[in-house]
């Protein structure tokens, strides 16, 4: 159907290529997976497919659509790829789908039939197709709404709506999942079934393989602007080369090599034993949550032991801080309701995620943030997690209750001021970016402190050193990919040293490295004795990486505590998780075992494991 | 100053809105007298602001483009008007002249008319259905895009704005309640404000033309702007009767 057959394509200005020896295709009713990490090349590749670059660099390869072939060589005389028609057949969705939106348009239904007006398709068919879209792929109860005030899954699903109304036989996608929570991405992933049940061509550009790519048929991944693996999800998943990728790989998958690497697995010795070898450690490697607990099981030395509960401390954290210290930031009674919706006449369009008009957003929150601790705040959407946190610098100010932070009262004291005692990490990072350079962007917080220009100079390259992006430095934020933009934006607060960090969603578009550079700031920042605050949909991550968790149920503090506490309480054996929560994977995969109760980070279920 | 309309013009067509405001403000250019002004505002601008149920909106917009404006008008004209003759009061170079004031009073009265005739069309009509409207008259698809992302851009860019004011002051910009501090602010806030919209521009184009925007051809639309037999009667013996006074008075001014 579509096929990318690249020999190497440089963008103009550049001297690297960006894209190396790369193939990449799809049939009809077929998905494939492009997935790689920061800089990986995927976003280019993609790109490329939906027939945007071919004017912005120079390609050498060739690109097919329909049996139709288009040649490049480099060269002055090479084919002018017709976009509008291209388009008419490859759809394309990228990574920033508000930039998508016609940008006239009132509600979904008229977004959605943007693309029949412009082929002059009468009124009466019109109003079926744009109906029948909706009801296909599951988004109807939208049609009336704003585009303005879609949470981020809604928006996805609209934006892709909007652009396979009119029928194109391809769709390419960057990053479709990226900044979605559990639900959003369960759902997103089957509209994007419905699709291929139509027959369309799916191309998914994603930077690890747990999002679409277990769904694809065929999964390319990119690394350096090569490919460098290519097969089945199955045949990449328990590929041992994927493990030294900067890819987000399979959780169980790599839970199961940790075991092998440990000893006590058959397989342990396996893995540096030559191809065949390998081979048969890969077939044998758990990918799902079923084949993980037959894989487990088969390793216990007796089964139905039971173990005392484990779960690796935060290593050296608490206690490093004297008692006497007090919270970092103190919430007392804080009640906060967000002003009434108003049309989009005055610009103010109903935050994403804001409850519903009438119901308080944060209703009697007292709350302690202790230092020296990471503290996650989880709850389903709309429960109050980013007014919370916003409430910690001032952004918001509560209406009854009163926040103390770093011995400030948020009211009465301008958000510029409480920055100095608050970082804050925005969820979209490109709303945070606005300097010239990535070195001016970590300059300004220190610069706005009253900091002279060669201390501001030398505390950014620290910071920007400490986030792996000291050869960045002298580039513009938004040349950068998604994943070291969100870190360019952690390093402008690293840099100013706050008391607080407060962070919005800090895992959301990191790959592989991003994640793992996080934990190990997060791990830093609270040894040195600062309070670390996430609010997350990642409780996978939060539970191994924080010490506390608080849950906000419909703006109330439902639970609060140290991270084995709250879970167990939250996720008791046997019984469905609360609305909106999916008990971490390996407290579900250790009570499943009957390692009961179960640990939270990979060494302790290893070692429940073997002691079992 | 460009609303974004979600207002209901009750039922009215864009274009019903648009000749009812070209015929009152073509009427008191027309006449030129502050008395025919006084009188269009009261029997005419002063119902529709009520009855458009945004009168509050219209009347803060009108208050910030009016007050300077016409303050300025007054200054000059009352207190520096070379043809002026009979001097009411002379102090130094300041003469105050009768006529100058009324010519004062006169201006006030028609940018009055021309401000509240096109804040309160631009309030109450439907961008959607405005756009429909020319649509359905075959206007160039591209013009007609433009036209309807200005009449919403206000709300987006301060949308963006806020944004990143919020994202400067949680990185250490103090913005207090004075002149100085929030000119400072602002200005800070214009390049990373014009450098995202123009970021958007180049993936929205791309957008756009997938979805068609070049295409050749007519063009339909979904919405369809609200009109009736009554309205269309109205748009035509409007523009033919204005076009009929126009004459007449023109030619009895001339004659005279």
């Amino acid at each position: 159907m579509i096929s990318l057959d690249c020999a190497g394509f440089t963008y103009h200005g550049a001297v690297q290529p960006a894209l190396g020896r790369v193939r990449i295709q799809a049939a009809a009713g077929s998905a494939t997976a492009v997935v790689g990490g920061a800089g990986s090349g995927k976003t280019t590749a993609a790109r490329l497919l939906a027939g945007h670059l071919t004017g912005a660099g120079r390609l050498v390869g060739a690109l097919r659509l329909d049996g139709a072939e288009l040649r490049f060589d480099g060269g002055a005389d090479d084919p002018s790829l017709d976009f509008a028609r291209w388009s008419e057949v490859v759809g394309f969705v990228g990574q920033r789908p508000r930039a998508q939106l016609s940008g006239v348009k009132d509600t979904v239904a008229d977004e959605l039939a943007y693309a029949l007006e412009n082929r002059g398709v009468p009124r009466e068919r019109m109003v079926v197709q744009v109906r029948h879209t909706a009801e296909l792929l599951g988004i109807a109860e939208l049609l009336p709404k704003s585009p303005l005030q879609l949470s981020g899954g809604e928006l996805q699903k609209t934006v892709i709506a909007a652009s396979v109304i009119a029928g194109p036989r391809v769709l390419v996608l960057d990053e479709p999942m990226s900044g979605l929570d559990a639900e959003a991405r369960k759902s997103l992933a089957q509209l994007l079934d419905v699709l291929l049940g139509e027959g369309l061509a799916l191309v998914v550009a994603e930077q690890g393989l747990q999002g679409y790519a277990p769904r694809a048929a065929q999964v390319a991944v990119l690394d350096g602007g090569k490919l460098v693996l290519e097969g089945s999800w199955r045949e990449v998943a328990a590929s041992d080369r994927l493990a030294r990728l900067p890819v987000n790989g399979n959780p169980y998958a790599e839970l199961a090599r940790q075991a092998a690497g440990l000893g006590g697995v058959g397989a342990g010795g396996a893995r540096a034993a030559g191809p065949e070898a390998a081979a048969l450690e890969a077939a044998a490697l758990p990918l799902t949550e079923s084949e993980a607990l037959r894989f487990f099981a088969g390793l216990r030395p007796a089964a139905g032991v039971r173990v005392r509960p484990v779960r690796a401390a935060a290593p050296g954290l608490a206690g490093s801080v004297p008692a006497h210290d007090g919270p970092a930031a103190t919430l007392r009674g804080v009640t906060f309701r967000y002003p009434p919706p108003a049309s989009a006449w005055t610009g103010r369009v109903r935050r994403r995620s804001e409850p519903a008009a009438g119901r308080p957003a944060l209703d009697g929150v007292c709350l302690d943030i202790p230092r020296g601790r990471r503290t996650a705040v989880i709850g389903a959407n709309g429960a109050g997690k980013t007014t919370l946190l916003r409430h910690l610098n001032g952004l918001a100010v509560p209406q009854e209750g009163t926040v103390d932070v770093g011995g400030l009262r948020t009211a009465g004291h301008p958000v510029g001021e409480l920055a100095r005692c608050v970082g804050y990490l925005f969820q979209d990072a490109d709303s945070q970016l606005f300097q010239r350079t990535v070195q001016r962007e970590v300059e300004f917080g220190l610069r706005s402190q009253g900091a002279s220009k060669a201390e501001a100079a030398e505390r950014a390259a620290a910071a920007l050193e400490r986030c792996g992006l000291g050869a960045v430095a002298g580039e513009h934020p938004f040349e950068l990919s998604f994943s070291d933009r969100r870190l360019v934006a952690l390093a402008s607060i690293l840099a100013a040293g706050p008391d607080v960090l407060a962070l919005d969603e800090p895992t959301v578009a990191l790959d592989k490295a991003g994640l793992s550079l996080l934990a190990g700031l997060m791990r830093e920042e609270a040894a040195a004795g600062r309070a670390v605050v996430m609010v997350t949909h990642d409780l996978d991550f939060a539970v191994a990486q924080c010490d506390d968790l608080v849950l906000l149920r419909d703006g109330r503090l439902a639970d609060r505590g140290p991270v084995l506490d709250v879970v167990q309480r939250l996720f008791p054996a046997g019984e469905q998780p609360p609305e909106g929560l999916t008990a971490p994977l390996l407290w579900k995969l250790a009570e499943q075992l009957d390692l009961q109760p179960a640990a939270l980070t990979s060494e302790a279920f290893l070692a429940a494991l073997r002691s079992s | 100053m460009i609303a974004g309309g979600r207002a209901d013009a009750g039922g009215l067509n864009p274009l019903t809105l648009l000749t009812g405001a070209v015929v009152v403000v073509a009427l008191t250019l027309l006449v030129d007298a502050w008395q025919f002004s006084a009188a269009v505002l009261a029997a005419v601008l002063v119902p529709a602001l009520v009855l458009s149920g945004r009168h509050r909106r219209i009347l803060a917009a009108a208050a910030a483009i009016l007050l300077p404006t016409l303050l300025s008008i007054a200054l000059i004209n009352v207190f520096f008007y070379p043809e002026g003759r009979e001097v009411l009061l002379a102090a130094g170079p300041v003469r105050i002249t009768a006529e100058g004031t009324w010519f004062a009073v006169a201006m006030a009265f028609r940018l009055c008319v021309f401000v509240l005739a096109f804040l309160i069309f631009s309030f109450t009509v439907r961008a959607e259905h405005l756009t429909a409207a020319l649509v359905a008259r075959r206007w160039n698809p591209k013009a007609v895009y433009v036209l309807s992302a200005a009449l919403r851009l206000a709300p987006d860019i301060a949308s963006r704005a806020g944004d990143i004011s919020a994202a400067q002051q949680a990185r250490g910009l103090v913005i207090r309640g004075g002149a100085v501090s929030r000119g400072r602010a602002l200005l800070m806030l214009l390049v990373p404000l014009v450098v995202g919209l123009l970021s958007d521009v180049d993936e929205r184009a791309r957008a756009l033309e997938a979805r068609g925007l070049g295409l050749p051809g007519p063009r339909t639309s979904l919405t369809e702007a609200p009109d009736s037999p009554a309205q269309r009667r109205f748009r035509r013996s409007a523009l033919l009767l204005l076009l009929l006074f126009a004459v007449l008075w023109i030619g009895w001014r001339w004659l005279r």
